[in-house]
């Protein structure tokens, strides 16, 4: 059976493209809200580490490609600013959180408050995620685009606006303390 | 430096996260940007076809459901069904020019009894010449619009036409009380009668053009765990390029070429320059029950098919294509057809 879904991209050196897309240019916004929403809550859940707050985060990201849709052709491009919204979007909740945390409670047992989802988790996956969870922001966001997005050094760059260098290099930290944490084990 | 054992845990730790925070039976709920002014030059919002059943998003041409209550949090929509009235949505854009093998697709408000007032109050003409079409109905999944209906004729539709389609349905019954609140008119263009048919045994595609042969193409199907469905399909959507991805979103592929799409599920016409090898060996080893193509025949087929064109499958390895998996009105016998399907028109 099929079970592919699809978004339109616009390929600009093509022709035949070029010729027909007099008919089809725009970003169909619906058509990525079907299509990524998924995608892009998975993303955000990951970055802030529970769902209601993840789905307000994509809502947001897509209220805010809604309002900029005529400024953006390409849906290869929309999708590339929705993600780097879900990451901007997820930074500040979590700034948010961490201001309420400092006024409710000066001692919290933990740095971080665990997933309620991470009670599901087998063993090995639950230390992964509080290991990465007590990373430095950038590294635990580039971890997370490379090893879970599957982005490349060049894309990841792009989506938190900083120099494919500083991806490689907070790639390589955080795998190394990670790799101190949890211990490493024999391949 | 770095461990590939660690790297894959990572990866297996988020994906598992990932998954049990958001299954991958979750929904998107009503987006909220629908409820935000549309910034469009034009005001309008163009049409798309639901891309998959789980699409929770209305849209229809140049109008906006609103499906947000009284805006923010609610997840579940406010759709017009709470009204007494059966309101009639176009979904085909008119003033185009369409293959002879399009249907006529409008979405329903609330589920009725009977549409056999609505038949009386439809009318079709092809180039001024009053013609018989009937409505066959199924369920839909958008929102607020639970029945989908679809208006053809017993054959396809005559080449190099003008179609009207004019339904005065306002206040006709429609059954149990209740009545349509509302017109709606259409009218298009057909353009030469384009067939494709697709033989799985030989891996060729033969194209007809008003009844000339046109052109042999090479295809590779879908491999025997995605095979592609039978039947007769119709061309619903074109994309210069595409991404895919599957239902888990573990697999994502961009910069799919000449895609023209057959099925909601995701069934394509695409160039398909990785697996040429196959393609000339004539080897089913596509994924997904997409028709995959050389990259040449793809770039010609985008520019002689047009959406409403005809795909026919008839040896396909893959179950036979149901009506609503996409456009798959001609799978319907005649007689069948007339009796509306889900609500009766008779």
């Amino acid at each position: 059976m099929a079970l592919l879904t699809a978004v339109d991209e616009v390929a600009a050196d093509d022709p035949v493209i070029e010729q027909s897309l007099a008919r089809t240019s725009g970003v169909d916004i619906h058509a990525l809200y079907s299509a990524h929403w998924r995608y892009l809550v998975r993303l955000a859940v990951l970055l802030v580490d529970d769902r209601a707050s993840a789905e307000d985060v994509v809502q947001d990201a897509f209220v805010a490609l809604h309002k900029r849709q005529d400024s953006l052709r390409d849906p290869d491009a929309a999708l590339a600013y929705l993600r780097a919204s879900v990451v901007n979007l997820s930074r500040s909740v979590l700034r948010k959180r961490q201001v309420a945390r400092r006024h409710v409670k000066v001692a919290e047992p933990e740095a971080t408050a665990p997933a309620d989802q991470d009670v599901l988790l087998r063993d090995e996956h639950r230390a992964a995620l509080a290991a990465v969870r007590a990373l430095p922001r950038y590294q635990r966001e580039v971890l997370i685009l490379r090893y879970w997005s599957g982005l490349s050094e060049r894309e990841i760059a792009q989506t938190l606006g900083i120099a494919p260098g500083s991806v490689k290099s907070a790639a390589s930290r955080g795998l190394a303390t990670l790799q101190r944490v949890l211990g490493g084990e024999p391949a | 430096m770095s461990d590939p054992h660690l790297e894959r845990r990572l990866g297996e730790a988020f994906d598992a996260a990932a998954r049990s925070s958001v299954p991958d039976a979750a929904s998107p709920p009503p987006p909220h940007f629908m409820t935000q002014p549309t910034p469009s030059r034009h005001g309008r919002i163009r049409w798309i076809a639901p891309l998959a059943a789980a699409a929770a998003v209305a849209v229809v041409a140049g109008s906006v459901v609103a499906l947000q209550g009284n805006g923010g949090g609610g997840r579940k929509g406010n759709p017009p069904s709470a009204l007494a009235a059966v309101h009639i949505k176009l979904a085909t854009t008119g003033d185009q020019t369409y293959g002879v093998g399009i249907p006529v697709v409008a979405y329903f408000s609330r589920q009725f009894a009977s549409a056999k007032s609505l038949s009386a109050a439809t009318s079709v003409t092809v180039n001024g010449t009053a013609m018989h079409g009937a409505w066959y109905f199924e369920s839909s999944t958008q929102p607020g619009y639970p029945v989908e209906g679809h208006l053809r004729l017993e054959k396809y539709w005559p080449a190099n036409s003008t179609v009207t389609v004019n339904v005065a349905a306002r206040q006709a019954s429609a059954g149990g009380g209740v009545a349509f609140s509302n017109d709606v008119q259409l009218s298009f263009r057909t353009g030469p009668q384009v067939v494709a048919t697709v033989e799985d045994q030989k891996h060729r595609m033969y194209v007809t053009r008003d009844g000339k042969p046109f052109g042999v193409y090479r295809v590779a199907l879908g491999a025997a765990a995605t095979p592609t469905t039978r039947g007769i399909k119709v061309i619903m959507k074109k994309s210069p390029s595409v991404c895919m991805h599957d239902v888990n979103g573990t697999y994502r592929e961009c910069g799919i070429k000449y895609a023209q799409q057959l099925t909601y599920a995701g069934e394509y016409l695409h160039a398909a320059p990785w697996n040429e090898g196959n393609i000339e060996r004539g080897r089913d080893t596509a994924g997904n029950g997409c028709t995959n193509l050389m990259p040449s025949a793809a770039a010609t087929l985008w520019k002689v098919l047009t959406v409403g064109d005809v795909v026919e499958y008839p040896d396909a390895s893959g179950p036979k294509m149901q009506v609503s998996a996409g456009y798959g009105d001609w799978n319907v016998p005649w007689r069948t057809w007339q009796r509306g399907g889900l609500i009766p028109t008779l």
